[in-house]
């Protein structure tokens, strides 16, 4: 290919999928049952964009310099609203993975999803949601950067959906997009204050971008405007409030359990793999600005260092399939949060991409093991999957093993994780305890899951069967990424390609054997809990019987809805029931206002009517000429007399007269 | 050419109530090619239209020379987009109405003669010309709602009828008041008095009462609380194509009243009430959201919502106001956004609302209902009308690349930079606008199939026709909001100019 002296042709890796999506509207619009035409148009939308990301990836490991290239969106006055693309590592490895792992999922999906009545729609939103997420990777602009952001949220609300006819699942869709909301309003208000400071929403623009040193000097010597939090902190915190809610951070993490109600092929893509961990990339995007204040820095950690822990603890009370793989999301988008606070952007990011790969796998041969036993995904109604399904239990198995960071041989999570661990040991021991123990419980939990699904006997009803190759392919090639990336990687030197300055954290022994034990230590404990005797059908949770408070706590998930609901729930209705009010108050004060001025014209009318026309104007006047007339026909009486008395008056009167104007 | 724009639906009305043809068939024939007339002549103004050139296409005669009084009608950037809405709108309307068996031979012309109101008053550039026109669109609205209305149209025409009525006296007043000691009726001899200063002086001290009861007149015109009252029953009582008329168009007249009376020629009482707007904006703006969360009626929840919109684009107008510690030219980089958003937000908004109200009007014309309660899972039978909806939604939600994102980014910008505590506080109707339409979806659309529905028609060819251009510039105007923002550049600098 030849080289182009504007990146600006890296901007159609999102065009492709656009398209796609709209050629297979219109089919729906004409022909909704093409379903091979759909998937056809899908795969190869995103089958150009692959190729293309590909070579871009190719030519940012050859020259990790960035490259941008920007055009202005819109003009007012002397404001400008740029957009702009830019090629680094961070966007060209993002592009690699996330258009590999999405054409994995689109093939597996051409399987999955074809018995399906609306398969080209879910093709439609898939191709949707692939031009949004690759739109947010390559964009160099943070408002062109919200905008896919909001696409790959609208995308999101429309795959959990999909199936519309559930009402958990429109619910659920429903929850995702105002949870998320809530944090993109955070985003959206840090956009306008860095917008209003610097003028400028470009992230790189030759030493004029928000996130250079211009710019930032700019920011960081700005007056604190309140509470001695500095304007950058502000900014990146608002900032990182979009981060949370799209990365299902505590507080705001509600939405992604729930959003397991569409297809599994969504969950594996959008909310495990890739969109999820869009607000991590957005994080190591703005890297500069949070890195300008510690105070920022500090918040990030610690949310992922909670959400890790508390999301790990109520991965144990589930027992549906695949909200535990949701909690584990959570968690380790927790943990990720925590590398690029504690660590920096080279240690989230690898995080990042070995996660996508291995949970992208985990959801995936969970959505192979559903449809085997099908439709089942209560875990206590599974159980020794193992036989019937080999390819996709041992794929499976390799995914719970590299999320765990087993590593004995290593598998892919260990590298990451162990670098998380190890930044949080040489910078904060409470945060590391908070590592290592939500490390724990992802053993614990992937061990009891494993345990009860693929060992032991079958406790559902129907038998299980394997899934054919469209299915299990993708889940082998997934397997390979999940036990070789991360090593591989780390060898090839990622980390210094996604960091310039990256250096290595000083090595610590003792982080290294915690980190260890804490993966085997979980698993072991998961094997003496479940994995020891036989589980038998109906029997209560060997957790459950020990500790059932605790257990019944998590299975709640911590209360969490209950909480949200008894207060930002019940604050929104008593609002909302205000204003009614109000309106309603007002509605009696105008209907009064109308009836008064209807009873005063009326009453106006009424007189008006009556006394001025009726009795005064018409009556009076009747009456008068009646009475006038009466006096003058009274003069008319013939009496001759009276005539000649008259005319002798008026002679007297008209003499005196003429005497008068004499004088 | 303008007042062709004006009189050409004034005769298709003229046509249509003396050759309706047999059973009034003849009369929708009229009304579309009246509308279509216009817009054709407003295309072929917008291709010459100039952007570096202020107020073009005049025409300037005598009307009353002994009292200054003159026709004087021209384009500028003010007025540019709100007269294309009115156009595009209008053909919408007729559309809607495509179906009408009452009446047509009343209904068409009445309608008609509303659109000349709105042209004439969208394009006047006299008081007395503006004002005429003004209270004139006001008479058609009266009767379609009185004559074509739901169970409560008398109560919510007269309702209607006595607010507007009640803005309109102050605003004559209040404009005569100014004539008086100005002599003038011209809105741009006004704004050049303003311009100079010595505005307030000329009036002496009823300046502030004066600049009041212009307010009051546009306050209840456009509306804002707490004179809105007319609104939800007036919206929700009149006929389908009415309620278009009202939320896309006659609501404007109000916020564009504001753009054209207020800004230019009060700069000095705007400043000094900065207050007052900014909180009757910010109680509107969250009234109309929150209030919208508690209808079972979707028409009165839509009119809420449009209640919310609107009350954006006084936002965006008046935060320019707002004093600041900032030099002039960083100012203008806050004010201009704010404006100009502003204008693009009616246009926007006209787009989205009017599809919005038509597809529930077609809803309630298939199944008889307007109310969440009675419907679920309609996708299943009627996916193409779900997704037009959807789109419409997600435009009023504010979705990127749609048209209701880019000015409400604009405005936000604005107002964030200027007034930061109230674009915060406004920021909760953003949230709480997408909570309802989505509940909305989601009880209309998703869910069970209610099966009293499960015979529904899709789309008809006419729906597609109608809906889909709208569609089209609600698209263009989020993906390329540039374009249509250079025509307000000019106008919004000169106005500016005195902020």
């Amino acid at each position: 290919m030849p080289e182009f002296s504007s990146i600006l042709w890296i901007g159609l890796i999102p065009i492709f999928p656009l398209i796609a999506a709209a050629v297979i509207a219109l089919i729906l619009f004409v022909k909704p049952k093409w379903h091979r035409a759909a998937i056809g148009a899908a795969l190869l939308g995103l089958g150009i964009s692959v190729v293309i990301s590909f070579y871009a990836f190719k030519l940012s490991l050859s020259n990790h310099t960035q490259q941008t290239a920007n055009f202005t969106w819109l003009q007012v006055g002397n404001t400008t609203v740029d957009f702009g693309v830019v090629l680094d590592p961070l966007s060209a490895s993002m592009l690699a993975m996330v258009t590999l792992i999405a054409f994995l999922i689109f093939f597996y999906s051409g399987n999955y999803m074809a018995e399906d009545p609306n398969c080209a729609r879910f093709f439609c939103y898939l191709s949707l949601f692939a031009a949004g997420m690759l739109g947010l990777v390559v964009s160099n602009s943070l408002i062109l950067l919200f905008m896919c952001w909001e696409i790959v949220g609208l995308a999101s609300y429309l795959l959990i959906g999909f199936w519309f006819h559930k009402p958990a699942a429109a619910a659920a869709a429903k929850k995702a997009f105002i949870t998320t909301r809530i944090g993109d309003l955070g985003l959206f208000v840090g956009m306008l204050w860095a917008f209003k400071e610097t003028g400028t929403l470009l992230f790189y623009n030759n030493g004029n971008g928000l996130l250079e040193d211009a710019k930032l000097t700019m920011l960081a010597h700005l007056p604190e405007p309140l509470f001695g939090i500095s304007a950058i902190a502000g900014i990146s915190t608002l900032i990182f409030i979009g981060a949370v809610g799209k990365s299902g951070q505590v507080p705001l993490h509600v939405w992604l359990p729930d959003a397991m109600e569409g297809p599994t092929p969504v969950s594996a893509l959008i909310h495990a793999a890739t969109m999820v961990a869009a607000g991590v990339f957005l994080v190591a995007r703005c890297y500069p600005l949070f890195q300008a204040d510690v105070v920022a820095l500090n918040i990030v950690a610690w949310v992922g260092g909670l959400t890790a822990l508390i999301a790990g603890l109520i991965a144990i009370g589930q027992n549906d399939f695949k909200r535990i793989l949701a909690y584990s999301t959570v968690s380790q988008l927790g943990l990720m949060m925590l590398g690029l606070g504690l660590g920096g952007v080279a240690i989230g990011m690898f995080h990042l991409l070995g996660h996508a790969f291995f949970k992208a796998l985990l959801f995936l041969a969970a959505g192979s093991i559903i449809h085997g036993c099908h439709g089942e995904q209560d875990i206590r109604k599974l159980g020794g999957v193992w036989r019937s399904m080999p390819v996709t239990s041992a794929c499976y198995l390799v995914g719970a093993l590299a999320l765990c960071a087993v590593p004995i041989p290593p598998f892919s999570g260990f590298f990451s994780k162990d670098e998380i661990l190890l930044a949080s040991y040489n910078t904060n021991p409470w945060l590391f305890t908070i590592a290592a123990l939500a490390s724990l419980c992802t053993s614990f939990y992937m061990a009891r899951q494993v345990f009860y699904v693929f060992f032991g006997e079958y406790r559902g009803h129907e038998h299980p069967h394997e899934s054919p190759w469209q299915i299990t392919g993708p889940l082998v090639i997934l397997a390979l990424f999940a036990a070789f990336f991360g090593g591989t990687a780390k060898y090839l030197g990622i980390l210094e390609y996604l960091d310039a300055d990256f250096a290595a954290e000083h090595e610590a022994p003792v982080a290294a054997i915690i980190s260890i034990a804490v993966a085997v230590g979980g698993l072991l404990i998961g094997w003496l809990v479940y994995g020891r005797r036989k589980i038998e059908a109906d029997a209560t949770d060997t957790l459950e019987k020990a500790t059932p408070a605790l257990f019944h706590f998590l299975q709640h998930r911590a209360y969490f809805d209950e909480l949200y609901a008894a207060t930002v729930g019940k604050l929104w209705s008593w609002l909302a029931f205000f204003a009614d009010l109000f309106d309603a108050a007002l509605l009696v004060v105008s209907e009064l206002a109308i009836y008064f001025v209807r009873m005063a014209s009326n009453t106006f009318a009424f007189h008006t009517d009556r006394v001025v026309i009726d009795q005064w104007s018409f009556d009076g006047i009747c009456n008068g000429l009646r009475q006038s007339g009466f006096l003058t026909s009274r003069a008319q009486n013939g009496f001759l007399p009276a005539y000649l008395r008259a005319i002798a008056l008026g002679a007297v009167i008209l003499g005196l007269l003429f005497w008068w104007s004499l004088i | 050419m303008i007042s062709l724009i004006t009189f050409l639906p004034l005769l298709a009305a003229l046509g249509a109530f003396l050759y309706p043809g047999k059973e009034a068939r003849l009369a929708r024939i009229w009304a579309l090619g009246g509308v279509l007339a216009s817009l054709a002549v407003i295309l072929k103004l917008a291709t010459r239209y100039s952007t570096t050139t202020g107020l073009q296409f005049v025409e300037r005669h005598h009307w009353i020379p002994s009292l200054n009084i003159e026709y004087f009608v021209g384009i500028d950037g003010l007025n540019f987009l709100l007269v294309l809405l009115v156009g595009i709108l209008s053909v919408v309307v007729v559309l809607a109405s495509w179906e009408i068996t009452e009446r047509p031979r009343t209904y068409f012309p009445l309608l008609l003669l509303e659109l000349t109101g709105l042209y004439g008053a969208f394009t006047a550039l006299n008081f007395y010309h503006w004002f005429l026109f003004f209270e004139f669109s006001l008479v058609p609205a009266f009767f379609l709602i009185k004559l074509f209305g739901g169970e409560r149209r008398d109560e919510a025409a007269i309702k209607f009828f006595l607010f507007t009525v009640l803005g309109s006296v102050a605003l004559l007043l209040g404009f005569q008041l100014l004539y008086f000691k100005l002599g003038t009726f011209d809105f741009y001899k006004l704004a050049e008095i303003a311009a100079t200063g010595t505005l307030p002086e000329q009036v002496g001290p009823l300046y502030p009462y004066i600049f009041l009861a212009v307010l009051l007149g546009l306050w209840v015109k456009t509306p804002l609380v707490p004179l809105h009252i007319w609104q939800p029953e007036a919206y929700s009582q009149a006929p389908v194509p009415v309620t278009i008329l009202l939320s896309g168009l006659l609501s404007k007249l109000g916020v564009y009243g504001f753009l054209r009376l207020i800004l230019p020629i009060f700069p000095a009482a705007v400043k000094e009430h900065t207050c007052l707007l900014l909180t009757i904006t910010l109680a509107t703006i969250l009234l109309g959201a929150y209030a919208a969360l508690r209808q079972n009626d979707i028409k009165k929840m839509l009119t809420y919502s449009s209640l919310n919109h609107v009350a954006y684009c006084i936002l965006g107008i008046s935060v320019i106001a707002v004093a600041s510690e900032h030099a002039a030219d960083v100012k203008l980089h806050f004010q201009s956004p704010a404006l100009q958003g502003a204008i693009l937000q009616m246009f926007s908004h006209g787009l989205t609302v009017a599809g919005l109200f038509y597809m529930l009007g077609r809803l309630e014309k298939r199944t008889g209902s307007r109310y969440l309660n009675d419907f679920g899972g309609l996708r299943t039978v009627i996916p193409n009308f779900t997704t037009l909806f959807s789109v419409l939604t997600f435009s009023s939600i504010g979705l990127p690349f749609l048209a209701g994102f880019a000015s409400e980014f604009l405005i936000f910008f604005g107002a964030y930079s200027l007034a930061p505590v109230i674009a915060l506080l406004s920021v909760l109707a953003l949230l709480t606008t997408a909570l309802f339409l989505l509940t909305m979806i989601q009880r209309v659309f998703t869910g069970p199939l209610n099966e009293k529905w499960k015979n529904l028609p899709d789309l008809s060819a006419l729906e597609w026709i109608t809906v889909t251009p709208l569609i089209a510039l609600i698209v263009w105007v989020g993906v390329n909001p540039g374009f249509w923002l250079k025509y307000s550049e000019l106008l919004s600098l000169y106005v500016l100019s005195q902020y």
